[in-house]
């Protein structure tokens, strides 16, 4: 009878502290349809693991016409929907037609490189809400500093000017400035192919810039998330084969000495209660962030919703390139591990297009010298051009 | 006329809203407009499965019966496994149709702008977008 008494109370006090613990979220379970708080590690902090994506649509910035308004109306929202659905029908890489002609044969036909079905699934649902952008109110990316709108003007005015005189560009002759180095690190797809530099990053492989926000449908990208007890692993796989990764240490430790300057910056994690808080700063001029460069500081947010959602938050800041800071979010919903397969994003090993582009601008040069074919630079190879 | 406004703004909101994502690379730079190519019978060799792109070698039998080995620049495996086109997809062995442009340094490399596989289907039906800039105004 004695035993049974002990048993009964050694029963008691497990049952209890695993009550307890569960309640804690110390114990992790993982249900589909649990909920956020039941979500954790083995270790204690919320489980934010998995691979993420989203097929809804919510525009980046806000429509004029909604104003401070953050989310549509019922009609708004059908009106919408419908439109999109009605565009998705559309026919799209498939046909050859331009302007209403055949367009085989032509600059546009080549620039559209291959069929609609290598850019997967379109976004079939639409959010209700009319921004990302939470933060003005007005749902907009602030204004631009002079510095900024300088810097950035300057850009354009380099690339109109590699397109002057060719289907894509405005009229006249092949500018003088053909020659001229970009005004700042380029990552473009500009229209001249001298040297590697002269490619875009993704065409470099230098992946496409600091994504964040994934785009939306198969084309647009997964990211996948990867915990340990004192680091976290972002990896985004987007574009194509437009990878990279944060490994973000879980520590309360300084950023790195401000000269030293990483592409994808300096990433510093720690938990506010259920959320995940990743700064980052220490980024390069070869950085390009919407304009942004080195001086860009990035503080996300990610925060378990439910069990298939993931909250990313973002606020910006760069005071040399936007008159205020900005904030950003984005809901993603978490996919099938097993059908998604994520492929790393490094891909300069089978990347023969960057080769074969300036192999083949090098031949059409020669073909032109020997006139046997158009100077390149009278040719779009960067926009697939206008009508022809 | 409160209607029609609501109806213009919502058009506008769907058009920013579909805006397609680019493609990964200028192929302009790489293969000819004036050098179009099409092969009724291309038998795959095999199929690398690399980032950024995909490439389907095939052997070509030409009209006078020379065999010629081919390179096809096709789109990223990343949407392929996305959409559940597995390695399986295009086994060696297999007859597809090749309609695409040539390099311009003339080499037998050539991207694929339409593949159709044995019976018929063609690669790929698709959707909406194709990122030509008049589509963008």
């Amino acid at each position: 009878m004695k035993v049974s008494a002990r048993f009964l109370l050694a029963f008691t006090l497990v049952a209890t502290a695993t009550i307890i613990a569960i309640l804690q979220g110390r114990i992790g379970f993982r249900t589909d349809g649990g909920s956020a708080g039941q979500m954790r590690t083995t270790w204690g902090t919320p489980d934010l693991q998995g691979i993420w994506n989203t097929n809804t649509f919510v525009p980046f910035e806000r429509a004029a016409q909604f104003g401070t308004r953050a989310m549509m109306t019922e009609e708004e929202h059908a009106k919408a929907l419908a439109e999109l659905q009605e565009r998705n029908k559309r026919p799209g890489r498939d046909s050859r037609d331009v302007g209403g002609k055949s367009g085989v044969g032509t600059e546009k036909d080549v620039a559209r490189a291959y069929n609609e079905f290598w850019f997967g699934d379109k976004p079939t649902k639409l959010s209700y809400r009319t921004s990302m952008v939470i933060d003005p109110p007005d749902g907009r990316i602030p204004a631009l500093t002079p510095e900024g709108t300088k810097r950035l003007a300057d850009k354009r005015e380099f690339l109109a000017a590699l397109l002057q005189g060719t289907s894509g560009g405005r009229p006249g002759p092949i500018s003088p400035r053909r020659s001229e180095s970009s005004p700042d690190y380029n990552l473009d797809r500009i229209n001249r192919a001298d040297g590697p530099e002269d490619r875009g990053g993704p065409e470099r492989c230098f992946g496409d810039g600091v994504p964040v926000v994934l785009g939306t449908g198969t084309f647009g990208g997964v990211m996948q998330l990867v915990q340990s007890p004192d680091s976290v692993s972002i990896y985004y796989d987007v574009g194509q084969g437009s990878g990279y990764s944060w490994v973000v240490p879980i520590t309360n430790r300084s950023h790195l000495p401000a000269n030293v300057r990483l592409y994808r910056g300096d990433p510093i994690g720690h938990w506010d209660d259920d959320t995940l808080v990743v700064d980052v700063t220490n980024f390069s001029d070869e950085t390009n962030f919407r304009g942004a460069r080195e001086n860009l500081h990035l503080v996300l947010r990610f925060k378990r919703v439910d069990a298939n959602t993931l909250s990313v938050q973002f606020t910006a800041a760069d005071p040399t390139t936007w008159t205020k800071p900005w904030t950003a979010v984005q809901e993603l919903e978490k996919t099938d591990d097993k059908t998604t397969l994520v492929l790393e994003g490094g891909c300069h090993e089978g990347n023969y297009g960057l080769m074969g582009m300036l192999l083949n601008t090098r031949a059409a040069e020669k073909a032109f010298r020997e006139g046997k074919g158009p100077d390149p630079a009278t040719q779009d190879n960067a926009t697939g051009g206008g009508d022809n | 006329m409160r209607k029609l406004v609501v109806t213009i703004c919502a058009g506008l909101f769907v058009a920013a809203a579909a805006a397609p994502a680019r493609a990964h690379h200028a192929f302009a730079a790489e293969f000819d407009a004036k050098q179009p190519v099409k092969f009724e019978k291309a038998v795959v060799t095999k199929m690398e499965w690399t980032n950024p792109h995909t490439w389907i070698h095939v052997d070509v039998t030409m009209p006078d019966g020379r065999k010629e080995a081919w390179a096809i620049e096709a789109g990223t495996p990343n949407v392929l496994f996305r959409r559940g086109f597995t390695k399986d997809a295009l086994k060696p062995g297999t007859a597809i149709v090749i309609d695409g442009y040539r390099a311009k340094d003339g080499s037998h490399r050539a991207n694929g702008r339409n593949l159709t596989l044995p019976g018929g289907q063609t690669l790929f039906l698709g959707g909406a977008g194709t990122g030509a800039p008049e589509e963008k105004r």
